[in-house]
């Protein structure tokens, strides 16, 4: 068992992690605590409120984090990281703390406590600025979508050597259009070859039933299973890889 | 012990680095020598576990190192010839790295930095090549692992800082370890290097200790080229040349006479030394 994960050795790797990659979170404070101001000023002398951009540039941040913080895994800078003594499932555990928790908590919290700030300090455009975020999401599912997209990422980063980003995001867009028309030519076929046109044309959730189990199994499997799924072969693919 | 057995490797399947080799290295200063391409760094990488061996196996101190277990890799530093040097500075590297590594010494890593003369607290990324060179050499071997993997580790370093490696490492060693040195310079290692292995394309010439070596060879400084010789080469005093030692007389191994001896006539040695 110590060989795959031992608590002390992983605390240590924490903490070895954070060290080294303090200036990069710093530069993240920063940039939320920048970026606050610079909409305070385009809200005050403008009148344009930023703080969807803001939002959006934040969850951008925390979708493809893994991209674009980590280095390209190379012979030149893999070496070190590959050779250091902690387990494969300590190392992906280091990552999902690291951008499934510590930055996403850092940036949004960063904001939280900025904006909750600016909503108490009595200055007319800071506060309509600061009132004018929203941390509510629509449904848990908007939470899980941005988990798995993100851990779709992370399979990419081990899977491509190089420009992961981009092809991971071709590879994404292929596998939609792949699949819309795939199943666009099966429900055709099946129109074409059976009797039942009218229930595929009519087909909706509501003559399936509303009590059915296929809605709650759907949801498990894209809501759970998939990021927990991902980071799983994201385990496989860093276990596999040679420098 | 680093045993290889039976192991084969290869980038592309049509151009085999290694083809079922056998060998294994215990403790000493290895010299692991070998013309461009023949698979060095290749072995120094499946030996860490940055490659993993197409057949056969490859295992340090009994893991698997494909497996790369952390049990095995507290045991290993490799230090390669070329290398994205960390943005912090040696000092903190080895602060919050030292704790993987059970046999860490804080008294030889300042020791080793102040004899090559490198500024601990500089992050890494901002020295020069030889300077980086020098901190990760210093910081390697005060890790007192039982297997250095050092690939080239005198490129780039200039004269002083060489003999002061030459001095650190010669006092490193010892009996329960094993440092394999992958070099070209081995003018600058030869008095420390002890066994050889000479690589060629899918086979070990050479897997040697240099009193197995001197015993079965002779190395000699002559006015005129030995009719005898296995190789000769001519300079300023005369020729330096490799020849059978059947007598088994008492001479002083030349590591680069040998080298290209060996390179010359690899059948001969291969059946000499039974690699």
């Amino acid at each position: 068992m110590n060989e795959i994960f031992n608590i002390n050795r992983f605390a240590a790797f924490l903490k070895q992690n954070m060290v080294f990659s303090k200036m990069t979170y710093a530069y993240m404070l920063a940039a939320v605590a920048g970026s606050f101001l610079v909409g305070i000023c385009m809200y005050a002398y403008f009148g344009i409120s930023i703080a969807q951009l803001i939002m959006g540039a934040i969850t951008i941040t925390i979708l493809f984090g893994p991209l674009f913080f980590e280095k390209t895994i190379t012979r030149y800078n893999g070496v070190f990281d590959f050779t250091f003594p902690v387990s494969t499932l300590e190392k992906i555990l280091s990552l999902i703390v690291k951008y499934v928790i510590l930055i996403p908590v850092l940036l949004m919290g960063s904001l939280f406590l900025i904006v909750s700030l600016g909503k108490v300090i009595p200055i007319e455009d800071l506060q309509d600025f600061a009132y004018s975020f929203s941390f509510n999401l629509r449904d848990n599912r908007e939470l899980h979508m941005l988990l798995v997209t993100q851990a779709i990422f992370v399979v990419g980063y081990f899977s491509f050597k190089r420009h992961a980003f981009i092809k991971t995001g071709l590879f994404l867009m292929a596998l939609m259009f792949g699949l819309s028309t795939l199943f666009m030519v099966i429900i055709y076929l099946i129109a074409k070859f059976t009797n039942i046109p009218d229930v595929i044309n009519n087909l909706s959730f509501q003559h399936i039933g509303a009590d059915s189990l296929i809605f709650p199994i759907l949801d498990y499997t894209v809501l759970f299973i998939l990021p927990v799924g991902l980071w799983v072969v994201s385990y496989f693919k860093l276990r596999e890889k040679e420098i | 012990m680093i045993e290889i057995q039976n192991l084969s490797f290869y980038y592309h399947r049509n151009r085999p680095i290694f083809q079922d080799v056998s060998f294994r290295m215990k403790s000493g200063i290895y010299g692991l020598l070998g013309e461009n391409g023949v698979g060095k760094t290749t072995l120094l990488h499946i030996i860490s576990g940055l490659l993993f061996p197409k057949e056969g196996a490859c295992r340090v101190a009994g893991y698997q190192s494909y497996n790369r277990s952390p049990e095995m890799l507290k045991q290993i530093f490799f230090l390669p010839e070329e290398f994205q040097a960390p943005q912090v500075s040696i000092s903190e590297m080895a602060k919050y790295n030292s704790v993987f590594y059970p046999h860490f010494s804080q008294q030889d890593f300042e020791s080793y930095l102040q004899e090559l003369q490198v500024e601990g607290d500089r992050k890494v990324s901002e020295l020069s090549a030889g300077q980086k060179k020098k901190a990760m050499i210093a910081y390697g071997l005060a890790l007192n692992v039982e297997y250095t993997l050092l690939d080239e580790p005198t490129n780039g370093l200039d004269i002083p800082s060489k003999s002061q490696f030459r001095k650190i490492l010669s006092s490193v060693a010892s009996e329960d370890k094993c440092i394999i040195i992958s070099t070209h310079q081995v003018r600058d290692l030869a008095h420390l290097i002890d066994p050889v292995i000479i690589l060629d394309r899918n086979q070990v010439l050479l897997n040697n200790t240099v009193e197995e070596i001197t015993q079965k060879l002779l190395f000699t400084q002559t006015e005129h080229k030995p009719e005898d010789a296995l190789y000769a080469e001519q300079g300023l005093q005369g020729y330096t040349s490799v020849s059978l030692n059947p007598s088994r007389e008492e001479s002083t191994l030349n590591i680069e006479i040998l080298f290209n001896a060996v390179v010359n006539n690899k059948q001969v040695f291969k059946q000499l030394f039974n690699s």
